[in-house]
């Protein structure tokens, strides 16, 4: 397949994906408000508690960057072999040639930009009421840093979500995976690194160089900058190219075994 | 008139250990990601900061002077209404809808019983036994932090755990009622999961109440989860057992006024739903 193919192909993907989304706007609404509203829960007390506010909220909250799109990728996956299963229409999917890594595709720009990005500009905001302090307090001081977490979100979003999607397929278990795996996931985004003996072991998370890039952004990084851009590149081509992989071997298994319906 | 309620309470009461049995690792879920999210709140600003430092900035904003067993143990109570809140919300307004939107349920309950008395009955026992088995994971994760202290805690905070979970109850199909015999919702999902966090979010859960913007406020104030949270407050903080009735009559006046919302709407309902919605 050359370039202007797979970019033909590519663009075909998104292009279902934001019709699929369409379909599906009240669902994207509630679920952005809902992951406001979670963030609230958890991050108003926590950078409350915190003895110096800003710098907890500089440190904690940019974490959810790569948490969500890891965990929203991984919620997606799901839903392709869980309710899409149900409603027959992951074999439709399957009949034209694509799988879960097809899906995932699709949908990460509409995904990303809700469920990542505007919740994450919409629980600052409310931070800033809880706090009393203005808005542009906590906006990135370097956006260049901020817009590379984001893009770098998307390979942790494919590689998360094809990891789930394998572990959904071959093993007994449903979607409990997702729920155990994210809580995984917390280490190295929203639990900053710095716990761990060594800050950048917190790399083996598919998520936390998007997460580590976006507190950079506010110079609260744990892992320093210079690594982050060096190594950024290769891994997340190798995210990708993971993703892609662990895609093809669940469609063979569904090819092979099939898949029924599961919670 | 008096069998057909018993029967429809046993029924209730059956299908729900069923599904604590069936639903195990969901349950499962909704006590270890609470307690996760309550770990959290204590642990987390120590990542930052002195534990000494966190202690005294959280007696700044709760107002008073605890220990870190004091914070550790309002926390984790507070994960309890986390857990009770997202289990009966969520769930007693789904089901309903989907037992008369979707699974067509709702024509066998009517042939026994009336949409009012299923309501009710379903506020009352569901609640119940979703509020203690939501919360069941106090009993073995209290007495780890405090003792013997951590199980009187446990015990002092079932009583109104179960309360509010009978209001809490009434409270969703006071309003699961009218969104599933009146109108037509294509994803009541949305609802059911949006309305669990604005109450947590409004009641402040770790935070006192008066620091939440006015407008979550207004929503939390709808339902009996600020009350429950100053309760936990009371019981774990501030130890003062004799505020307990009066937050606990607040929560029944609040009950009544559901139950008296739920049977109203429900008359109408039955109605409806006997004519084939």
């Amino acid at each position: 397949m050359g370039l202007t193919e797979g970019l033909r192909r590519f663009t075909h993907l998104l292009y279902i994906g934001t019709n699929l989304a369409r379909m599906h706007v009240s669902s994207y609404v509630a679920s952005t408000i809902n992951t406001v509203l979670w963030f609230s829960i958890v991050f108003v007390p926590t950078t409350l508690f915190s003895p110096n506010p800003l710098k907890a909220l500089h440190v904690f909250l940019p974490g959810t960057i790569g948490f969500t799109a890891a965990a929203t990728g991984m919620w997606v996956a799901t839903e392709f072999l869980r309710w899409y299963v149900h409603e027959g229409l992951t074999d439709m999917f399957r009949e034209c040639g694509l799988n879960v890594f097809h899906y995932l595709v699709c949908g990460f720009h509409i995904d990303l930009i809700t469920l990542t990005l505007v919740s994450y500009l919409a629980v600052t905001s409310l931070a800033t009421t809880y706090l009393g302090v203005p808005i542009t307090h906590v906006l990135p001081t370097n956006p260049l840093l901020f817009a590379l977490a984001f893009i770098l979100a998307v390979p942790a979003y494919l590689l998360c979500g094809a990891l789930i999607a394998y572990l959904y397929t071959v093993t007994p278990v449903g979607g409990a995976w997702t729920n155990l795996i994210q809580m995984v996931l917390i280490v190295g985004t929203i639990v900053p690194p710095k716990v761990l003996p060594n800050p950048e072991l917190a790399l083996i998370n598919p998520a936390v160089l998007a997460s580590e890039l976006a507190r950079a952004s506010y110079g609260a990084n744990f892992i320093p900058v210079n690594t982050l851009l060096v190594l950024a590149t290769p891994l997340a081509l190798t995210y990708l190219a993971l993703a892609y992989i662990i895609s093809k071997y669940c469609d063979k298994y569904i090819a092979k075994y099939g898949i029924r319906f599961r919670r | 008139m008096g069998s057909s309620l018993k029967s429809v309470v046993l029924a209730i009461a059956y299908r729900e250990f069923i599904f604590f049995k069936r639903f195990f690792s969901e349950y499962f879920l909704l006590w270890v990601i609470p307690l996760i999210f309550s770990l959290g709140i204590v642990f987390l600003p120590t990542t930052i900061a002195s534990r000494a430092a966190v202690l005294r900035r959280f007696s700044t904003v709760v107002g008073g002077s605890f220990s870190f067993t004091e914070l550790l143990t309002y926390a984790l109570c507070m994960s309890a209404i986390m857990s009770l809140v997202i289990a009966i919300v969520s769930d007693v307004f789904q089901t309903l809808h989907q037992e008369y939107r979707v699974l067509g349920a709702m024509v066998m309950v009517l042939e026994s019983t009336s949409v009012t008395t299923y309501a009710l009955a379903t506020a009352f026992v569901r609640s119940l036994i979703m509020g203690v088995l939501s919360t069941l994971y106090l009993v073995a994760v209290l007495p780890l932090i405090n003792g013997i202290n951590g199980l009187i805690t446990y015990a002092t905070l079932l009583p109104p755990i179960i309360i509010s979970s009978i209001a809490l109850g009434l409270y969703s199909v006071a309003i699961a009622i009218p969104l599933t015999f009146y109108v037509r919702l294509d994803r009541p999902w949305t609802v059911a999961n949006t309305l669990a966090p604005a109450l947590l979010a409004g009641a402040g859960l770790y935070i006192p109440i008066k620091l939440v913007p006015i407008v979550l406020r207004a929503i939390a104030y709808t339902a009996p989860v600020p009350q429950l949270c100053t309760t936990v407050r009371v019981v774990t903080l501030l130890n003062e057992p004799t505020q307990l009735p009066w937050l606990m009559a607040l929560v029944v006046a609040l009950a009544t006024i559901y139950s008296l919302v739920t049977t109203y709407l429900g008359r109408f309902s039955d109605s409806i739903a006997r004519r084939g919605g």
